[in-house]
């Protein structure tokens, strides 16, 4: 009934010997056999056998919205305490563990990632038969439970609800799981670094989590991701909005490739081709020409480079901003500075249960920053660089190690995990930028950064179409792919700038995680389609 | 064989006073290329502030950007001090933010962040800028200037003392070890955990106050002044007795008028 696959787990430190694929086949098959033996049993059981549980478990059928069905009301595993004692209660959880010993069973139920730990005593209610069939259910399988929530003397050790249990006097299988996992979820969610030395070193590896995503998702730390990553989307979304931005959706599959022309994915389109929009800004700058002032998006975007990088994906999720000023791009600057410093905040002040959950896997060191952003300019980074020894020419890029070292520096100094980096050289920036008029060799526009990591660049486009097309010549682009770019402006247009933050990247960074496919849900990389 | 030696040694003492006869003239280049290039340095408005004090006395080249740490729940009082009555010879240009460990800043931090911020000093005079941030620090304000904080107000205070150099630096004064114990006392009660003990260290500072006008008997008022001032705001109002009371207050007139 199941694929022939053994159990997939990466051993870290030193590997115990591996048991042969002989061994484990055969394994498998005794463990089956005593399975079908055990479910058999339970069944007979239930039909041969006076039962004084009878009716009190079993499997449900097959939920189908029938007309008839139980009006209960049920309590949530994260709301089980002291309170609720001697109360008699109704869960749907998870079967997250599950020990039989003869007489009882005892059983943890996860909802999410709160755990609680569950009874089967053989009592005058409660027949053997019943325990038999509790020990028999096969890990992550959906049960409903009834039970009185009893408070324990000493706390329990390994479930989040430590204060009290359940003892259980009806048990039922909602849907069940298929009793051989690809991976288990107490291995999926063990701390990556343990200073315990006689805890258990089995970690489950990149790839087989990303394989098995549905299972792997079911660890608190990843519960805790995505809920932040969510948090991140909607404190986005609410800062602009009282701010007076209009969201905006803008096209996927475009006709030309809107910067550079490399790094595009290329879609049939009818009897012709077309790409995928690699970034919304042309068209949130055409939503500034239009007269929006001030607009944002969320949504997908694509870069066909095939880096294969703990940062790099295919496919992620963009936020993006552009906005008109009146004088001055450090309106722009300075205001998205803000917006990323609220989100920070917002996810400092409304998700500490869940940093502290990605904390306890994966402990990193907790994100800081300043009220007001810092900003530094280039020319002040180079400083700094020159000072730890590294040379950077002016009209030269940051490097990654740089970029790196510069973040360690300004954490040492400032203890700031975010800054921002202004007046970039012309020379390293796309052609729209807006040259700096008080100084040739730089250009009115800066870079963010979290945790010595890139996650936006942003400038002041060049809004007016005679500038763009000097500069456009300057950097040997063709003018007739970007003719409609230019056009754009051609009809008066307010002075703008923007930027825009990579969703999956700015989770990443903001816990500390070391790769970007943690904080993706179903990640794309040039090596992985699927799930 | 004796002639001979002598006749060596008057060689050699010929050519030590020549080399000596050399450095003079050196030394008077030297002093000629200084003079020109103070007279340049005048020249670039530095003279036209009619209090301002000979720049020589001034060194505040090369001064690295400054960055203060501080508990909003302990503000140092004492950087507006400086800035106000100072502001003759330096610029303090001042930026405040509030680190990710602090939730919401005291109404006297946020004061005193404005105050420090909103200071706008007209005369061209050297610039040192500072950042001051909020942070979730101890009751000492941390100074980082290389690698390795200076910790305390007062230490605070002495770094920036001996690196204005000139008449700030308090170590110049024969009141030196006055100044000193008068620092130490500022720095023993901010760390005083009880009562008794600041009464104790109170009293203690009431006598270096005696019945003069400003500490360690100054004309004016001096870096002991500027740290007793932030120190005594920093401790409950109805600990400190009337003498100090009433000097606080002539002490926190000679600042505002300065605004």
């Amino acid at each position: 009934m199941v694929e022939d696959k053994p159990i997939e787990v990466a051993a870290s430190g030193d590997s115990v010997k591996k048991p042969s694929k002989k061994d484990l086949k055969k394994a498998e098959k005794e463990s089956k056999k005593a399975e079908k033996r055990a479910s058999n049993a339970a069944v007979k059981l239930e039909v041969v056998e006076d039962d004084v549980s009878a009716g009190k478990y079993g499997v449900l059928p097959l939920i189908r919205s029938t007309s008839n069905f139980p009006q209960r009301a049920f309590t949530n595993v994260k709301d089980l305490n002291k309170r609720l004692a001697g109360k008699n209660v109704w869960v749907r959880a998870r079967l997250h563990t599950v020990r039989g010993r003869g007489k009882q069973c005892f059983v943890v139920l996860r909802q999410k990632e709160f755990t609680v730990q569950a009874i089967i005593n053989v009592s005058n209610t409660v027949s053997k038969a019943m325990v038999k069939f509790a020990s028999s259910i096969s890990k992550e399988s959906i049960l409903d439970v009834e039970a009185t929530v009893t408070e324990v003397p000493s706390a329990v050790a390994g479930c989040s609800q430590q204060d009290v249990e359940l003892v259980t006097s009806q048990l039922w299988i909602v849907s069940s799981s298929l009793p051989q996992l690809p991976l288990l979820i107490e291995d999926a969610s063990r701390p990556e670094k343990n200073d315990d030395a006689e805890s258990l070193s089995i970690r489950v590896n990149q790839d087989t989590r990303l394989d098995n995503r549905i299972l792997d998702l079911r660890t608190p730390a990843n519960q805790a991701i995505f809920r932040i990553e969510a948090g991140v989307c909607r404190l986005f979304r609410e800062i602009l909005t009282e701010h007076g931005f209009t969201e905006i959706h803008t096209p996927k599959i475009i006709s030309a490739a809107s910067e550079g022309g490399a790094n595009v994915f290329t879609v049939s389109y009818f009897k012709g081709n077309a790409y995928l929009a690699q970034s919304p800004q042309l068209y949130k700058q055409m939503a500034i020409a239009a007269d929006f002032e001030k607009v944002f998006t969320v949504g997908a975007v694509f870069r066909a480079e095939d880096s294969n990088t703990h940062r790099h994906l295919t496919e992620f999720t963009g936020l993006d901003l552009e906005m008109a000023f009146k004088y001055h791009y450090h309106e722009v600057m300075l205001f998205i500075g803000n917006v990323l410093t609220g989100i920070f905040k917002g996810l400092r002040d409304q998700f500490a249960t869940e940093i502290g959950m990605v904390g306890q896997q994966y402990g990193m060191e907790p994100f800081t920053f300043l009220e007001p952003p810092l900003v530094l300019k280039y020319a002040e980074g180079r400083a700094m660089l020159a000072e730890a020894g590294v040379e950077i020419g002016p009209e030269e890029d940051l490097n990654t190690p740089a970029e790196k070292l510069l973040g360690r520096i300004v954490k040492a100094k400032y203890d700031t995990d975010f800054y921002i980096l202004d007046k970039y050289p012309l020379a390293v920036r796309p052609f729209y930028t807006m040259p700096d008029p008080e100084d040739p060799i730089t250009s009115n526009s800066y870079d963010m950064f979290m945790r010595g990591e890139e996650i936006l660049s942003g400038a002041q486009r060049i809004h007016d179409p005679e500038l763009l097309t000097e500069r456009a010549k300057h950097h040997g682009i063709d003018l007739s792919k970007i003719a409609s770019y230019i056009d754009s402006f051609k009809y008066g247009c307010p002075p703008h700038a923007g930027g825009g933050i990579g969703l999956e990247r700015v989770v990443m960074l903001y816990l500390g995680l070391d790769n970007i496919r943690k904080t993706a849900m179903f990640p794309r990389d040039p090596k992985r389609l699927t799930p | 064989m004796k002639n001979y030696r002598n006749q060596e040694m008057a060689v050699l003492e010929n050519q030590q006073k020549e080399i000596l006869q050399q450095l003079v003239e050196l030394k008077n280049q030297m002093l000629e290329i200084k003079k020109t290039l103070q007279s340049n340095k005048a020249d670039l408005g530095l003279k036209s502030s009619p209090k301002k004090l000979p720049s020589s006395s001034l060194k505040i080249e090369n001064v690295p950007d400054l960055i203060v740490n501080a508990n909003p729940k302990n503000p140092p009082y004492s950087l507006l001090c400086i800035q106000r009555l100072w502001s003759n010879i330096i610029n303090l240009k001042v930026k405040t933010y509030t680190h990710s460990t602090i939730s919401k800043i005291t109404k006297e931090a946020e004061r005193l962040s404005s105050e420090l911020e909103g200071f706008k000093c007209t005369e061209s005079i050297p610039v040192i800028s500072l950042r001051l941030i909020w942070k979730n620090v101890g009751a000492d304000v941390e100074l980082l200037v290389r690698h390795y904080p200076i910790m305390g107000e007062v230490n605070v205070l002495r770094y920036l003392s001996r690196l204005l150099q000139g008449p700030f630096n308090y170590e110049l004064s024969p009141k030196c070890l006055e100044i000193d114990s008068v620092l130490d006392l500022c720095y023993l009660l901010l760390c005083s955990k009880s009562k008794g003990e600041r009464i104790n260290l109170l009293q203690q500072l009431d006598k270096k106050l005696g019945k003069s006008g400003w500490f360690c008997d100054s004309s004016s008022v001096s870096i002991a002044d500027i740290a007793a001032q932030s120190t005594l705001k920093n401790i409950p109002s109805n600990e400190i007795n009337q003498n100090l009371t009433k000097w606080l207050q002539k002490c926190t007139q000679q600042i505002t008028c300065k605004v």
